[in-house]
Order: C-alpha cells, then structure tokens, then sequence
C-alpha cells in the first residue's frame, strides 16, 4: 500500500469534513455529550489529518513520529472524555438536566 | 493492494457515520454509532499503513470511550429538548469556514514530503529497539509519554474526587446471571494475558507495544468486571492507583538513572538501552491497562 497522493488526499479531506462536523457539533448542540462526542470527532478528524500527512513519503514507510503523537493523542483523548462525562454527570445530579440552556435563555448572559 | 475506491468507501463511510452520530436525538444509538465510527477509523489507520493506530484505536478509541459515552448515554437524562440552538447560525458558518479552511490548506499542500522520518532512522541503531514508532515513543519523545502517562493518572484522581457524592450505576450481575458474558469472561483472560505480553514483546520489532499491550489487559479488566467475575470494589483503591502509577514512577526511575549515568535527564545508557525500553513498557502497559480500566469502571463503583 504506497501513499499515492490521491490517497492521501482523499483521508486528508475526510478529516477537514470531521473536524468541521465535530466542531459544529460542539458550538450548537444542546446536549453536554453530544458535546463531549463532537469533541472526540474533532479529535479523530485531527489525528487522520496527521497520519494523512505522514503518509506523503511515497513508496517509503511512513513518518513514525505523528503515529506517535496520534497514540499519545488517543490515550488523552480518552482520559479527557472520561473526565468530562464525570462532570457531565455532577452538572446533572445538582440540576436535574444534562443540557445548557440556550444562549438567547440563558439569564446570565443578559 | 492499491484499491483507491476502498477508500473513497471508508472515508464516505466516516463522514456519514459522524454526521449520523452528532444529530442523533437517541443518545444511546449515537454512542452505539460511535463505536461503530470507531471500529471504521481503525480500518481507515490500516489503509494509511498506521497498524500500531489501528491496534490502539480499536481498543481504546472504540472500546473504551465507547464504553464510558455509552454508559453516560444510559444514565443521563435525555433526550435532547431541540436539536440545535437556533442561535447556533454562526457556529455552523465558523465550523464550515473550519473545515474549508483545512481542506484547503491540504489540497495546497506540496506533494510529497519526507518528514522526520529520515532522522528517525539514522538514529534508530541507538535506541535499542527496530520499530520507529516505539524508538519515538520509548526513546526520542519519552518525556510526551510520561506525561501522557501523567494526564491518565490526573483524569483518575480527578474521577475519583468526583465520585463521592455519586449514584453507581446499577449493580454488576454477579457471575452466571449472563452465562454467554461468563464463559466469555473465562475464555478470553489467558488469551488477553498471553497476548498482551507478545504484543509488548512484538512491539521491539513490529507494531506493537506498551500502548497495545496495556489497551489489551484494560479492556480484559472490564470485561471481567462487567461479566461479574471480579468485582470493582475488590481491590482498596490505594493499591489499583498506586498499580496505575507504576509506569509513572518507571519513568521517575529512568529519568534519575538516566541523569545519573549518562549526565542526561531521561538519557537511557546505549548498552542496555534496548532492555531498559522493555522494562518501562512493562510498567507503561500496567499503568495504562489499570488507567483505562479505572476510567471506564469508575462510574460502577461504589462511593465511599
């Protein structure tokens, strides 16, 4: 399997399609998870745009250091989510629902 | 094989997975599409010739998250009022804007380049180890790693702060209430043990490693666990945190050795060079099964 740039074009454009989706998913869904999985979208999106790009040598074997950094990069990843879920989950017990309120609702932005 | 349709197909499929995912009003199917997303991610890790990804994204990316979002699925409330704030206009544009930006920066990128890989492999006669991928992890970029191994010790600690006013989540079965999850249970450990121990072995050479291998005895833990055949509250969580902080201090070890012998902080001495790597990657993968394990079980344990 050779990276023929066509290839490697065709992840890397992937990857700009899901860091796009992940982000809107972020900034406009209600929801606290649908937030924590926009966040991990973004992040998948983020690391084929690296191994995209460490793929563009050819016939040669790719670039090891951005794998390494998408491996470092996966176990944050996680630990970020688990640790966002666990304050999802307190925001929710102290009141009652998992979703902020609106901007145009919300009174402390009066 | 060169088959750029294949790709095309994966990459198609990525995009509409995601898509389907993050406006799914059903939480619980979008953490189960989630998974699926993750499973295909790894796939796509294959087709760019990133096998030690693959290995790692399967089982970490898929398993783990999949578990703590599907678990966060089931017990929060849902399901979502609307589906999107209506205000939420300009964040659709910025994401666009977002995402066209770095498609373009991509199609403007030159043609191939060949990055740090020729300066990975002069130097890789000295690390020890044949695998590029290891040498960068284990030996030119340790420090990434031990604080990488750090910030998963971090996000346990800070689970457990917050786990004392928690409600567990339902109880585990205990063993033989699911007979098929049971014998499965059973089954799967020694061939988990052996092969988290080859893979670490393998990963001198290959692909592979510690972050295969400790993804490996992470989700053999869980498993365990969810089929009732250990409980979560077995062990004192002062000894499964100081277990997951064995990789740290390995690398406390190293660094002081490191600085000792060869005047360097985390400098490994070039003639053991080779069997200090494996010996840290034996606690790196001990910390990161246990961590990854305490994340995806945290939610099961009983607050003290």
């Amino acid at each position: 399997m050779s990276g023929s740039p066509d290839e490697v074009r065709v992840y890397a454009l992937v990857a700009a399609a899901l860091i796009g989706l992940g982000l809107h998913a972020v900034l406009a869904r209600p929801h606290l998870l649908q937030k924590v999985l926009g966040v991990n979208v973004t992040g998948a999106g983020v690391f084929l745009l690296l191994v995209a790009i460490a793929r563009r040598n050819g016939d040669d074997p790719p670039d090891p250091v951005p794998h390494a950094m998408v491996l470092t990069g996966i176990v944050v990843a996680v630990s970020v989510t688990a640790f966002a879920v666990a304050v999802i989950r307190r925001y929710a017990e102290r009141t009652g629902s998992a979703e902020l309120p609106a901007p145009e609702e919300d009174p402390s932005t009066r | 094989m060169i088959d750029p349709g294949l790709d095309v197909l994966v990459g198609g499929g990525l995009v509409w997975l995601a898509w389907s995912l993050l406006r799914d009003p059903d939480l619980v199917r979008a953490a189960m599409t989630f998974i699926v997303f993750g499973l295909l991610l790894a796939l796509a890790w294959v087709r760019l010739d990133a096998p030690d990804i693959a290995l790692a994204e399967a089982a970490i990316g898929a398993g783990v998250t999949g578990v703590i979002v599907l678990d966060a699925a089931r017990s929060l409330p849902r399901p979502p009022v609307r589906a999107a704030w209506p205000a939420a206009a300009p964040a659709a544009a910025l994401a666009a804007l977002a995402g066209v930006g770095v498609a373009g920066a991509i199609v403007a990128m030159p043609d191939g380049s060949p990055g740090l890989a020729p300066l990975v492999a002069s130097e890789l006669g000295e690390t020890g180890v044949d695998h590029g991928v290891t040498a960068v992890l284990l030996a030119f970029r340790s420090l990434d790693t031990w604080m990488e191994i750090a910030v998963l010790l971090f996000a346990l600690i800070a689970l457990g702060t917050l786990l004392r006013t928690w409600a567990p989540l339902p109880s585990v079965p205990r063993e033989g209430q699911d007979p098929l999850l049971s014998w499965f249970g059973r089954v799967i450990a020694p061939v988990a043990v052996l092969g988290a121990g080859f893979v670490l072995w393998l990963g001198t050479s290959e692909p592979g490693g510690a972050f295969q291998a400790g993804a490996l005895l992470g989700a053999l833990v869980i498993v365990l666990v969810l089929s009732g055949l250990a409980s979560p509250t077995g062990l004192p969580p002062g000894v499964l945190r100081g277990l997951a902080g064995v990789g740290a201090a390995a690398f406390v070890v190293l660094a002081v050795v490191g600085a000792l012998v060869e005047g360097r902080f985390l400098r490994t001495p070039p003639g053991i060079a080779g069997e200090a790597i494996v010996v840290v990657e034996v606690a790196i993968a001990l910390s990161i099964g246990l961590g990854l394990a305490g994340l995806a079980l945290a939610p099961r344990r009983k607050p003290r």
